[in-house]
């Protein structure tokens, strides 16, 4: 089944906030870290190599340059996706059709490149998670 | 001067307008500072003075409805009557009481002074519990403007009317009186992401005072042009719109198809214009009587709505239109707001900020329109520049 991308008419708050590229992850876990403690406490991070997701309430969230805001939708709500793009398919679907090939948790989809980022990781945003993140980076 | 319909001897009286909606604009953006998520609100009263019309809330207590009303009201300087209807109200406690001097000898009139009859702004919360012969009273002022009781017959100055409720009634007697209230908007208390703008709005308009923006004077002044508005080019975006609607199933009496066509009219004068287009049809969304219906309406719609803007009345745009242009233009005004203040005053660094992240949430970077993309960079030079 063939299907695209195309732009979310109705952007819901974010609900998070992902750092995709070398480039823009490094420059979100940055501005994670220069947070002021209290904003920085409310925020839940994972990463893989070349993507770091930020989860937390819209206010916490940080903002760089290069910075995608996702959020999950109401028909969805396990399917994380950019607050201004989505699938063009019925989203409950799709979550459906993830979930019988993963095991079920929250799942950020990305469009460029194309990939899913379980969200279930996630853990409080510490100086020591900050610190293992580098590390895995090798930055 | 761009129509027939209005002499064109009368270009002051033109821009004159203009001014008016500009300080009527104010008035809606005093009124709402500190209040969030509620610019729609002051708006639509705006919309529903301008045409002569009234506007229903619906939604849960305690979402800010009386207190949105009472700062338009006195931000534009209205005589304002409030009241919250219970069961057993009696019609002297918004009428007045029997005038005893009149009684003695043997009339029967009300004594208005203070009370709804005299009232330039309204808010009547929980209005469907009032009893069947207050709401028959209600049915005059808001109709026809007249308060006719025993022999007291006197008209009424009564701008709008804002009436507020729960749900819609169930009763089809009262769902004939919700049908007087042509605007109907639904209200929801404010989303999780907001709570600390709400509290931290809450905090600051507690102490604003409520200064005096407009004058009931700019109302009228729109609320004259509005019959004079030449409607033949929105009239066929607007049959075609209802064809839309009812071949969704989605109907609207007889009495709201042709009452929409003031608010419509409204619209186009406070979006500065004596021609009514298809860029204010807007209002068709808020004359849907149910939550179900606007949002129906909202999707079956979405082409004509496509093109909806108003100046004036940015926010109830957006919440109709779902489309991006006034979400722009709310979202310049913002960031020109925030650059044209001192860099370094206190929370400057946050509110760009977070103008940021809204611009980055709602437009990826091949959608960004070349206006707001100009405010961004700056924004975002300000905020890196900070760090």
């Amino acid at each position: 089944m063939s299907w695209t991308w195309g732009p979310e008419p109705q952007p819901p708050a974010p609900q998070g906030a992902a750092g995709v590229g070398r480039a823009a992850s490094r420059a979100l876990l940055a501005a994670v870290q220069a947070l002021p403690p209290p904003r920085r406490e409310a925020l839940m991070l994972t990463a893989n190599a070349d993507v770091l997701a930020v989860v937390g309430r819209a206010e916490h969230l940080p903002w760089c340059e290069g910075v995608l805001y996702i959020a999950p939708r109401e028909a969805a709500p396990a399917l994380w996706l950019p607050t201004t793009q989505r699938p063009q398919l019925p989203l409950d679907l799709l979550q459906r059709a993830l979930e019988r090939r993963h095991r079920p948790s929250p799942l950020l989809m990305l469009r460029e490149p194309a990939q899913l980022l379980p969200l279930h990781r996630a853990l409080p945003a510490s100086d020591e998670l900050i610190a293992q993140i580098r590390a895995r980076w090798q930055d | 001067m761009t129509s027939s319909s209005v002499p064109s001897s009368e270009p002051s009286s033109a821009s004159s307008a203009q001014q008016a909606a500009a300080r009527v604009r104010d008035a809606v953006h005093a009124a709402t500072t500190g209040l969030i998520e509620r610019e729609q609100l002051a708006e639509l009263i705006v919309l529903a003075a301008v045409a002569q019309e009234h506007l229903l809330i619906l939604g849960p207590p305690g979402t800010a409805k009386s207190a949105v009303v009472r700062r338009v009201a006195a931000a534009l300087g209205g005589r304002y009557f409030e009241y919250l209807l219970g069961r057993f109200t009696e019609p002297s406690e918004l009428f007045g009481p029997v005038d005893l001097r009149r009684l003695r000898e043997g009339v029967v009139e009300t004594d208005v002074s203070g009370m709804l009859p005299e009232a330039e702004v309204a808010f009547l919360d929980e209005v469907f519990l009032g009893s069947t012969a207050i709401l028959n009273t209600l049915l005059g002022v808001l109709n026809e403007r007249r308060f006719r009781r025993g022999h007291t017959q006197i008209a009424c100055p009564l701008r709008v009317c804002v009436g507020a409720s729960n749900a819609l009634p169930d009763d089809e007697s009262l769902a004939a009186f919700a049908d007087r209230f042509l605007l109907h908007l639904f209200v929801e208390p404010v989303p999780d992401h907001q709570l600390e703008a709400l509290l931290a709005g809450g905090w600051q308009a507690e102490r604003l005072a409520l200064s005096h923006q407009a004058e009931l004077s700019d109302i009228d002044e729109l609320s004259r042009r509005v019959p004079m508005v030449a409607m033949e080019r929105a009239r066929g975006a607007l049959a075609e719109a209802i064809r839309k609607l009812r071949g969704a199933g989605l109907s609207l009496s007889d009495r709201r198809i042709v009452k929409a066509q003031r608010l419509i009219a409204a619209a186009a004068v406070l979006a500065g214009r004596d021609s009514a287009e298809e860029a204010d049809l807007w209002p068709l969304f808020y004359v849907m009587p149910t939550r179900e219906a606007q949002l129906a309406a909202q999707d079956v719609l979405r082409d004509s709505l496509a093109v909806a803007a108003n100046p004036t009345l940015r926010a109830a745009v957006e919440h109709a239109a779902l489309q991006p242009v006034s979400r722009t233009a709310r979202l310049l005004e913002a960031a020109r707001a925030c650059l044209a203040g001192a860099s370094d005053a206190p929370g400057a660094g946050v509110i760009a900020e977070a103008l940021l992240r809204e611009i980055d949430a709602n437009f990826d970077s091949a959608g960004l329109p070349a206006e707001l993309a100009a405010e961004r960079a700056r924004l975002a030079a300000r905020v890196t520049a900070a760090a």
